[in-house]
Parts: structure tokens; C-alpha cells; sequence
């Protein structure tokens, strides 16, 4: 077991490492970054200074070098538009994001999975056809046009929520509901269908035999069997929801690490990118390690190595 | 029974069996399925036909005709804030959108079916360097990958096509290469290499037609996911750029005008949720009608 989050550990750095080189040679090789911050009439010979200075003019390989010494120090460098270190740039809105995600992932689970429990038990019934409906739905809504819808109905026509920013707790009502759409749908999905397999087996024909309610067959001999399939499918989902982010916070306005990152992309200052890029592999990748450990933790048969 | 009549109901079989609506049996069963296909033929023909009908001029400015409400002075979907008639410039949309759905899974499995075939065959190095591949990929988010690289390669059609499928390839090599092992052990793959049959006519003839179902399921899924992928990059502004008319990005010229012009929000989106849906449910019924091992999942 500690050998196995060891080595899952060791390849996630190393995931993040490889991760990291490419974005150094894409960066470095898509144009001369000193265009990129310098004012249209800057001189060549101040050009030429600037990029002594900041050591453009090297081999790539020095720099290369000098970029990851400075990268395992989570070093990235300043944000050429704020003048502070990117990292703090992006870390200063890590708990928004944090917020919006884990909110999302709240109602997700809290509608999505009752929902499918619903649908398989009621197998055929017009709530099961309401529940596949509303999934397949939720699947094919682009999520940026499903907060623009809202944002139109609620905020503009029926001025009851606030159109975008971060604050009180109406703030995160509409960004949250947008970014769990999809989720939502997913998850109703799988526990369907995970739901109609488990209910077909042996041990549940046995429990209804022994005569317990439906109730305790539900949550204490079906759930437990189905909850293998949903926990790894929330590893997937956080980062989903995080992807999700990237997009909907633009929407919303909501002063997150996606939308930093959308409008540092705008404004090519690439520290800040660099950085958020970097923060959210990490983040992906932790919590896929963690869906993981929880897998063999609900499921003892299954050897991690 | 006499052997005519044998050969005549063989034959009245082979001739029912030859009919479309033989074929089409499966399909018109489900009418979800039936509908979105229908749905999608025709946006596919309205695509192709948009040089026909659209006019030239859908892109230049008439002033005199700003934010029209739908259905007023022959705009079915009224008019955007340089007077530009929506309900053309939807029509015209609908070949970004297309092209980038279809195209990138067409590239993507191009690409990746053989690199995944052959890292699954032969193992090896190449193998490793794939997997390594896939994991960083894995480690993340689509869309942050794509806008990145989107950011970086510069805007346009041609560039977000580029752009998805350096990030979707990856996605059929792995699976290409997961059915590849799974076939390669089977025997009739070690009768064909008994019977003196090379590597290559190996991978070619015996091992390819049986990976191609669930890429074929997958591929179709991947459309609706690409489609939506490149009309949230539009949207935040990167992708495909003004004055060619895409379903993302009109929906954030519309933003503006949130208060006064819902047309111009709400129809390119309703577009991209319909070819979306209609996307989604075919490849699901294609997945439940060629590969029922894969069903549910």
C-alpha cells in the first residue's frame, strides 16, 4: 500500500515534470517573449538589453535549465501585467475556485445520484425516462450557454440573483448550478446503470428473501457494491469540474485560477499560465490519486500495485 | 416443401434483405435514434448547401436594421447589432462546427488508431513512450490543454482544428492500443502468424476490423465533445475569429446585448445543443446496436 502511493506519487511529479518541459518549449518556441511585453516603440537596441537581461539569449538548453531550477522552487517567474510573483497570482484564487468546484460536485452528487437510484429502481417507469432524458440532456448543454441562459432568465428578466462576481452566498447559486449541469448528468447516468446491474444479482434476491425492506437492501447492500464505480468516477469528475471552471468562471465573472488563466491566455503573460497550468495538473492529478486509494479502501479486493 | 420454393423464399429473403429499409430496420425501430440522424442529415445538407443560399454580403453591415426581433421583415431569427441577419449567419455557422466535429475525430483516429495499434502489438519502447504520453495527457483538463495550445499556435479555423487533435489523438491511440492486446491473444491471430501471414498483413487485415467497433462508438460520442470544445474556445474568445460566423463565438458577440436581444444568445446555442444531443443520442444507439459489451458504461 505505501509502496503503491509511493510510486503513484513519483509518477505524478514525474507526469508534472514532463508536463512542465512542454510548456516551456511550446512557450519558447511560438515567438521571441520579449515582443510580447514590450511597448511597440521600443528600440532594437533596448530589445536586444532586455533580452540579455533576461537571459533570452542563451542556449534553450541553459534555459531550459534555469527554467526548471526555478520551476521545482514553484518559481515561474513574474507576472509580466500584475509585477508579482505568478504563483501568487494564481494561489491568491485558488480558494475561489476551490469553492465553486467543491459546490458544484455538492449538487451533483446530492441530485445526480439519487436520480439515477430512482431510475433504475423505477426501470421503465416515466420517472426513469425523465431521469435518462435530463442526463442526456445535461450532456449536450454547452455549459457557457446554459450560464448565459440563466443569467438572462434569473439576473435580466427576474432580477433574483447577481449576474456575475464572488461574495455573498447568491453569488455562487448560478455559476455552481451551471459547472454541476453536466456532472449532474454523469452521475445519474453510471448510478443507473451501475444500479441496474447490482440490482440484478444474487445477494439482492437473497436480502429481499430474508425479508428486509427496501430500504436497507438500497443503501446498505446495493449502495456499497455500486459506490466502487461512483467513487472512481469522482476522481474523474473533480477534474472535469475543474476543467469546467476554466470556461464557466469567464461567464460569471468569478474571480477563480480558470478565469485567471483565461485572461492572462488573452494578455500572453505566460508566468501566470505557466503557473496555473502547473497548479491544476497538480490538482488533477492529486485527485485522482485519491479516488484511487479510496477504490481499494471500499473494495478490498482489488490489489494496488 | 419442393426445392423451387426453397429457392424461391431464399431469394425473396436476399431481395428483402438488399432493401434500404431492411438495413435501416435497426434504426427505425428507435425513434430518438431515427430523429437525431434525420436531424443531423439534415444540418450536414444545410452545411453543404450554405454557399448556395446563404447570401454573400451575411457578413457586412446593415445599420439600418440593427437588433431586429425574430421574424420581422423576412429575419426568421431577427437581426444582430450591425443589422446581419441571424438566422443566415446560424445557416453559415453550421459549417464551423461541423467541420471541426468530424474533422478532428477524422484526423485524431488517423493518427492514433496506428500509433495505438502498434505500440499495442508490438510493445516495446514505443509502448512505453505512449503510455507516458497518455498519463501526462490524463493528468490534464481537456479543455485547459486545447486552449493553451490554441493560445500559443494562434487563432483561426484551420489553428483550433489543428489544436484538438493534437489533444484528441492521444484518447484512440490508447484505446486503439487496449483492443489491440486484447486481440492479439487470440488464436485466430496466432493461426494467421502459424500459417506464414507477416506482421504487417497481420495488423492490417486481422487485427484492425476488430478494433474498429468501439472507436466507431467512441469516435461518434468524441463529435459532440469537439463540437462543444471548439464553441467554448470561440466563445472565450480564442478559436475562430470574427467575421466568420461560429455558434460560440455569436453567442458571446450577443452577450452585449443581454438585455435587449435574447435571439442573439439564445439560437446559436440552442444549434449547438441540438447537434449535440442529437450527436450524443446516435452515438449511444450505435454503441448499444454494434457493441453491446461495451453497453452502459
Amino acid at each position: 500500500m505505501k509502496r503503491y502511493v509511493i510510486g503513484r506519487v513519483i509518477s505524478g511529479v514525474l507526469v508534472v515534470f514532463l508536463a512542465l518541459t512542454a510548456v516551456f518549449f511550446m512557450l519558447r518556441l511560438s515567438g521571441d517573449p520579449v515582443l510580447l511585453f514590450a511597448p511597440m516603440d521600443t528600440s532594437r537596441q533596448d530589445m536586444n538589453a532586455i533580452r540579455e537581461r533576461m537571459g533570452f539569449n542563451d542556449p534553450l538548453l541553459v534555459q531550459y535549465g534555469r527554467f526548471m531550477r526555478d520551476a521545482v522552487q514553484l518559481d515561474f517567474g513574474n507576472s509580466s501585467r500584475e509585477r508579482r510573483p505568478a504563483m501568487e497570482v494564481v494561489t491568491d484564487r485558488l480558494p475561489a475556485t476551490i469553492q465553486l468546484g467543491a459546490t458544484s460536485l455538492l449538487i451533483a452528487v446530492s441530485i445526480g445520484i439519487p436520480l439515477g437510484i430512482l431510475s433504475a429502481v423505477k426501470h421503465g417507469s416515466g420517472w426513469d425516462k425523465f431521469a435518462r432524458f435530463i442526463s442526456v440532456l445535461g450532456q449536450a448543454v454547452p455549459g457557457f450557454w446554459l450560464g448565459v441562459i440563466m443569467i438572462m432568465f434569473f439576473s435580466v428578466r427576474l432580477g433574483w440573483l447577481p449576474t456575475s462576481g464572488r461574495g455573498s452566498w447568491e453569488h455562487i447559486i448560478m455559476p455552481a448550478l451551471t459547472l454541476a449541469a453536466f456532472s449532474m448528468a454523469r452521475y445519474a447516468r453510471l448510478t443507473r446503470s451501475t444500479f441496474i446491474d447490482v440490482l440484478g444479482q444474487d445477494y439482492i434476491r437473497t436480502a429481499r428473501a430474508k425479508g428486509l425492506t427496501q430500504n436497507i437492501i438500497l443503501w446498505r447492500h446495493a449502495f456499497k457494491n455500486a459506490s466502487v464505480s461512483l467513487i472512481t468516477m469522482t476522481g474523474l469528475e473533480i477534474g472535469n469540474l475543474i476543467a469546467g471552471a476554466v470556461v464557466i468562471e469567464q461567464v460569471f465573472a468569478w474571480p477563480g485560477m480558470g478565469r485567471v488563466m483565461v485572461q492572462s491566455l488573452l494578455n500572453r503573460d505566460f508566468a501566470v499560465v505557466t503557473a496555473a497550468v502547473v497548479l491544476f495538473a497538480a490538482m488533477y492529478t492529486f485527485a485522482n490519486l485519491m479516488a484511487d486509494l479510496a477504490y481499494g479502501w471500499v473494495n478490498p479486493t482489488v490489489r494496488l500495485n | 416443401m419442393s426445392a423451387s420454393s426453397v429457392a424461391e423464399r431464399n431469394d425473396l429473403t436476399l431481395s428483402k434483405r438488399r432493401s434500404l429499409r431492411y438495413k435501416l430496420r435497426p434504426l427505425l425501430r428507435d425513434k430518438w435514434a431515427s430523429a437525431s440522424v434525420l436531424f443531423l442529415i439534415v444540418i450536414v445538407i444545410m452545411a453543404i448547401t450554405a454557399g448556395l443560399f446563404v447570401p454573400d454580403d451575411i457578413n457586412s453591415p446593415d445599420f439600418g436594421a440593427r437588433l431586429l426581433p425574430p421574424l420581422t421583415d423576412g429575419h426568421i431569427a431577427g437581426t444582430d447589432q450591425l443589422g446581419r441577419d441571424v438566422f443566415g449567419r446560424l445557416w453559415l455557422g453550421s459549417r464551423v462546427s461541423l467541420v471541426v466535429g468530424f474533422g478532428t475525430v477524422f484526423f485524431a483516429l488517423l493518427i492514433g488508431v496506428p500509433i495505438g495499434m502498434v505500440a499495442g502489438y508490438f510493445g516495446g519502447w514505443f509502448d512505453t513512450i505512449l503510455m507516458r504520453l497518455v498519463d501526462v495527457q490524463l493528468s490534464f483538463p481537456f479543455i485547459l490543454l486545447a486552449l493553451t495550445i490554441n493560445a500559443i499556435m494562434g487563432l483561426g479555423l484551420r489553428n483550433i482544428l489543428i489544436t484538438l487533435v493534437i489533444v484528441g489523438w492521444i484518447e484512440y491511440a490508447r484505446i486503439a492500443r487496449g483492443e489491440t492486446l486484447i486481440v492479439r491473444e487470440r488464436e485466430y491471430i496466432q493461426a494467421a502468424h502459424v500459417s506464414g501471414a507477416r506482421e504487417w498483413a497481420v495488423i492490417l487485415r486481422h487485427i484492425l476490423p476488430n478494433v474498429t467497433t468501439p472507436l466507431i462508438v467512441i469516435g461518434t460520442l468524441q463529435v459532440a465533445r469537439f463540437i462543444i470544445a471548439e464553441a467554448s474556445i470561440s466563445f472565450l474568445g480564442f478559436g475562430v475569429q470574427p467575421p466568420t460566423p461560429a455558434w460560440g463565438s455569436m453567442v458571446s458577440d450577443g452577450l452585449k446585448f443581454i438585455l435587449s436581444a435574447w435571439w442573439l444568445i439564445t439560437f446559436p446555442g440552442l444549434m449547438l445543443a441540438l447537434v449535440a444531443l442529437a450527436v450524443n443520442i446516435t452515438g449511444d444507439w450505435l454503441r448499444d446496436t454494434l457493441d453491446p459489451r461495451i453497453r452502459n458504461r
